[in-house]
């Protein structure tokens, strides 16, 4: 185990059904890195964020967050997470501002300080000049952009983020891969699942490939390459699809 | 606490955007208690579905006697008018569904009788009208009888003055007078039949489709509340409750003390309506129901959550609560009077909440028969249960099935 791990994975496994989503996985995210997921549709890697993000449980093995069970423990470890899901979890009917002071008070900000943050994630996400505008009326950049907005607003130290940039304009793209920079400064650990694989080779310190609930390699990119004699992240990924 | 606060009042910013919606869930009963006491009120002491209709008579000898005849039934309640026309035109009112049934009285019955061979009459029924033509069917029936039980006695009559040799204008006259005789006696036989007033409805027709149509309204009222779960979960706002230090449970509890609120202020709005006409009677007590009113709200909620558990969306939700609210109604005797519905349906209606509600407030409305209300109360309890069971049932199937 890495001295500075904050999450390990241990022999994790989880079934639907009769398929197996992922099979006996284990490794460790490091504190302050950004640790990216990817692999082909159905691989695992959504699978993986529900667990981590307590919302489902495994059915073998254990996830602990700074020493913490997922599964004993997941009260104290959602207080500490901001999850952005997939979907656009945001009421369409409210406003941008509506939104977040829901998410603001669920994790417990109150009065001034809560104006002031909501203000705060609004601008750091450059969607201030919209915070009284309905949701449904945002473009998809926009609601990508405020669906994490919602997750940030208690200053979480680990941010886990199911494709966070799917299907959004380029402009929405460089605000979010700007603002996990700018997180990840901060000290703040980010799990990130992307189709984007530039996206993930600029952001992320390390990855880890999954191939139908299979964990087959996991390391900074450079370490990947070499330990497949791929010229790319591009060409491994596609190797893994010519294999499905 | 924070948490579940900040959700409630989320929740509540929802619901009061639609405030058209909102008003209408508040104004509806009192419109609908109103409509129904007033379109429905005179059914209620009957115990089937006929009113009065009216009838065709086709007097094709026009005597005394057949205007006595006809003349018997406009004593009878249940008919409206009773047109004297021939048998075409009687035909046409058939066909134009003016009348149920046309009696048609033959030519020269009276002389017919007198010769001892009674001409037949008929009945033409109207097939939309199927019910009330059976009852003039029978009534005719009824006639036709007591004129051959008449007969059989002047046959007697006849054969042992044939035989004791007596005069055979003597035997005529003998005759006629017990004919008449016999016919006052038919006549007067409705005497024999009483009517004992059961006295059922001791409320008013409007306290009594106040008390039928509560649960509906209580029932109508978490729908709001429900279609917002069903949307939370298709955004997929649920989960991320789950995921947050809220769990999922605190956003559900929010919506059910929501539809709380909006039915208490209904069941507000419809005291002071009952208080209202209730005024010059002074007899309205809002106590006795209270703990009917909070038992079909928990029982409301607990179906709510049923529902919640069936639909995938909100236009499902949406769907689904209106139809089986619809249905209850229908079944626990909110709409018709549940002791003239079908065997099956009053079975059934031991599952409805609008059944034990309804018993629940008419004990309470009609002096608080604390034994009529605990027992409502009780019923009301055990179905939460039940459909709190079914709705955790259905949770944990669809997570089995997701799984």
């Amino acid at each position: 185990m890495a001295t500075n791990s904050l999450i390990s994975v241990r022999d994790v496994t989880k079934r639907y059904r009769n398929r197996i989503a992922l099979d006996h996985i284990s490794f460790e995210v490091n504190k302050g890195e950004v640790f990216g997921l990817i692999g082909p549709n159905g691989a695992g890697k959504s699978t993986f964020i529900t667990l981590l993000a307590t919302i489902n449980k495994p059915d073998s093995g254990d996830i602990l967050v700074d020493g913490k069970s997922i599964v004993k423990a997941p009260g104290s470890i959602r207080k500490r997470i901001g999850y952005v899901p997939q979907e656009i979890a945001l009421y369409p009917m409210l406003s941008a501002y509506d939104n977040l002071d829901l998410w603001a008070g669920i994790y417990g900000l109150k009065g001034q300080q809560k104006k002031q943050r909501i203000a705060a994630v609004l601008e750091y996400l450059r969607l201030g000049d919209r915070a009284r505008d309905k949701v449904g009326t945002f473009s998809g950049g926009m609601k990508r952009r405020l669906n994490i907005a919602a997750s940030l607003l208690h200053k979480p130290d680990i941010l886990i983020m199911d494709e966070p940039t799917a299907g959004v304009d380029i402009l929405s793209r460089t605000t979010i891969a700007e603002m996990i920079k700018s997180l990840k400064a901060n000290g703040c650990t980010i799990i990130i699942t992307s189709h984007y694989i530039d996206e993930l080779e600029l952001l992320c310190d390390r990855l880890a490939i999954l191939n139908k609930g299979v964990l087959l390699h996991t390391g900074t990119l450079g370490a990947i390459l070499e330990k497949t004699g791929k010229e790319s992240l591009e060409a491994l990924m596609l190797n893994l699809e010519e294999m499905r | 606490m924070k948490a579940f606060l900040s959700i409630l009042r989320n929740d509540v910013r929802i619901v009061l955007r639609d405030v058209k919606a909102l008003l209408l869930l508040l104004i509806m009963p009192v419109l609908v208690i109103s409509i129904f006491a007033k379109a429905l009120g005179p059914l209620l002491e009957k115990s089937v579905f006929v009113e009065p209709f009216s009838i065709a008579v086709v007097d094709k000898e026009s005597s005394v006697w057949t205007g006595i005849l006809a003349n018997q039934l406009n004593k009878l309640e249940i008919l409206d008018n009773i047109y004297k026309t021939d048998e075409d035109e009687a035909r046409e009112m058939i066909k134009r569904n003016e009348v149920a049934a046309a009696i048609v009285i033959p030519e020269n019955i009276t002389a017919s009788v007198d010769r001892w061979e009674p001409e037949q009459g008929k009945v033409i029924g109207n097939s939309l009208l199927h019910l009330e033509s059976q009852l003039i069917k029978n009534i005719a029936v009824v006639g036709s009888t007591s004129v051959s039980a008449g007969l059989a006695e002047l046959y007697t009559i006849r054969d042992y003055e044939k035989k004791a040799d007596i005069d055979p204008d003597q035997v005529y006259q003998d005759l006629v007078s017990a004919n008449e005789e016999f016919i006052n006696v038919v006549l007067a036989r409705k005497e024999v039949f009483t009517e004992t007033r059961q006295d059922q409805f001791e409320v008013s027709a409007v306290e009594h489709y106040a008390a039928s149509l509560l649960a509906v309204f209580i029932m109508f009222a978490s729908i709001p509340c429900i279609k917002l779960l069903a949307q939370e979960r298709s955004l997929g706002i649920s989960t991320r409750f789950i995921a947050a230090p809220t769990g999922g449970w605190q956003s559900i509890s929010a919506k059910l003390l929501l539809s709380v609120g909006i039915s208490m202020a209904q069941f507000l709005v419809v005291c002071l309506f009952l208080k209202s006409a209730a005024k010059g009677v002074g007899r309205l007590q809002i106590a006795p129901f209270i703990p009917v009113f909070l038992c079909t709200t928990v029982a409301a909620a607990a179906f709510s959550m049923l529902i919640a558990s069936f639909a995938t969306s909100p236009a499902s939700t949406d769907l689904i609560a209106n139809l089986s609210i619809l249905l209850m109604a229908v079944i626990g005797g909110s709409v018709y009077p549940l002791p003239s519905l079908p065997a099956l349906c009053r079975m059934l209606s031991a599952l409805t909440i609008n059944r034990w509600s309804a018993e629940g407030f008419l004990a309470a409305l009609a002096g608080g028969d604390a034994g009529g209300i605990s027992g409502s109360c009780k019923a009301l309890l055990l179905l939460a249960a039940l459909y709190f069971a079914g709705a955790i049932m259905v949770y944990r199937l669809k997570r089995r099935r997701l799984a």
